[in-house]
């Protein structure tokens, strides 16, 4: 499970669906929710959290996708299983895991140092209190 | 209105339990009393019924004193005016579901029996004795008893604990149906959380003999601390590394499921903890079975 400390930006909030944005240290970041529990609020902290089976890799992209979340990085890790694989990225001293398949990280040919985009749809993305103040 | 406030020291599953509840039920409202058992649901029911002293405090409704143990004012259950419900309800088996009804009545009234099992659709039961009904019409028969004898406030002990799945779903619609024509003030003991949503207006959900939390059921269930909607608690039967991931088997309630986790949360588990497992709303797929 990934999962980044951010700061809530803005909460839009529409027939009971929300839209979260959020600042942390390596990028905005945007999660979709339906109702937002009363103590997320604009200004606090928030863990934002996302499975590694969730985040999508991409090397050389060009042109525009629609997933809100794109970080940028660098493969730290590339742990390959005969069908999945474990791809770990360095997002600004952040450690980022991705589960992909063994064949796509073929067809990339993904490697240590390699510079790549990540993906997470804002649908998958879950937000969590952070209940401890000093941590 | 029944308001409470009593406490009283109760021999619970784990030792002595200081049980302390202070709470206003509003008129015409449905209240589940939520919790594990051992730990003083059925006692609340019987204190308010009367058939159960508190140690100290006080059970008043609608102005009238009920209980007060300053004032040593401890009506009987009789003059309590409260209907009540149990898992296996008696009901006299040498009597007609109709005159079942009429011996229940503070002034014995046969149109108003008769409307009362026309609401609860036992009309055409009327005639019949309780031992040629099934286990969901006797309950309903009781529960129809007991809104005969013109209660201020209907207290249900699980009383759909004892009927197979189908049933306790259709006496769920039946009794929520039946709130909604009486609108009596209703107390229910229960620990199935899926039956407290369906019928609750109000939750008291109670833990080691003190409220725990107090509020409409979707505050109360749905998690406060995540966005995650979808949310169940379980214990984690197995763990298994596959090609480079873990499959946790987790089995909630009476069902086992399987869900993927990474290398780094996998150190955390155990066989045997008890868990959350959760995802959010937009993942699950729905099939009509």
């Amino acid at each position: 499970m990934n999962k980044i400390k951010a700061l809530i930006d803005t909460i839009e909030i529409h027939d009971g669906i929300t839209r979260v944005l959020l600042t942390s240290g390596i990028n905005k970041l945007t999660a979709i929710t339906l109702e937002l529990p009363s103590s997320f609020k604009i200004g606090s902290e928030a863990n934002v959290i996302f499975k590694e089976t969730e985040v999508g890799i991409a090397k050389n992209l060009k042109g525009e996708i629609s997933f809100s979340n794109l970080l940028q990085g660098t493969i730290l890790f590339v742990n390959k299983g005969k069908i999945l694989s474990k791809v770990n990225i360095d997002v600004d001293g952040i450690n980022i895991g991705s589960i992909i398949t063994t064949n796509a990280v073929e067809q990339l040919t993904l490697g240590l140092g390699d510079e790549v985009k990540i993906f997470i749809k804002a649908t998958e993305v879950s937000l969590e209190e952070v209940l401890c103040v000093n941590c | 209105m029944l308001e409470i406030s009593i406490s009283k020291k109760l021999l619970g599953a784990t030792g002595i339990i200081d049980f302390e509840v202070t709470c206003t039920f509003e008129k015409g409202e449905f209240w589940t009393i939520f919790g594990e058992s051992g730990i003083g649901k059925t006692t609340l029911l019987r204190m308010i019924a009367g058939l159960d002293t508190p140690d100290r405090g006080s059970i008043t409704m609608d102005g009238e004193v009920w209980f007060d143990s300053k004032k040593r004012i401890n009506l009987i259950p009789q003059k309590r005016k409260v209907g009540f419900v149990f898992q296996n309800y008696a009901l006299f088996e040498n009597m007609s579901v109709l005159q079942n009804l009429l011996f229940a009545q503070p002034h014995k009234d046969i149109s108003k029996a008769e409307e009362i099992l026309e609401a609860m659709g036992l009309l055409a039961l009327k005639e019949r004795l309780p031992n040629t009904l099934s286990g969901g019409q006797r309950q309903r028969v009781a529960l129809a008893r007991s809104i005969a004898q013109e209660p201020k406030i209907l207290l249900l002990d699980e009383p759909l604990s004892a009927l197979d799945a189908l049933t306790r779903s259709r006496l769920q619609d039946e009794l929520k149906k039946t709130h909604e024509i009486f609108k009596l003030t209703s107390l229910m003991v229960s620990h199935d959380r899926s039956e407290v949503f369906k019928l609750s207006d109000q939750v008291l959900w109670l833990k080691e003999g003190k409220i725990f939390q107090m509020g409409k059921p979707k505050e109360i269930f749905l998690s406060k601390t995540s966005t995650s909607k979808f949310s169940f608690e379980g214990e984690i039967l197995n763990i298994e590394k596959k090609d480079v991931i873990y499959v946790v088997t987790i089995g909630i309630d009476k069902q086992i499921v399987e869900v993927v986790v990474d290398e780094s949360e996998v150190q955390e588990l155990q066989v045997g903890n008890i868990i959350n497992v959760s995802t959010k709303a937009f993942a699950p797929i729905i099939k009509i079975k």
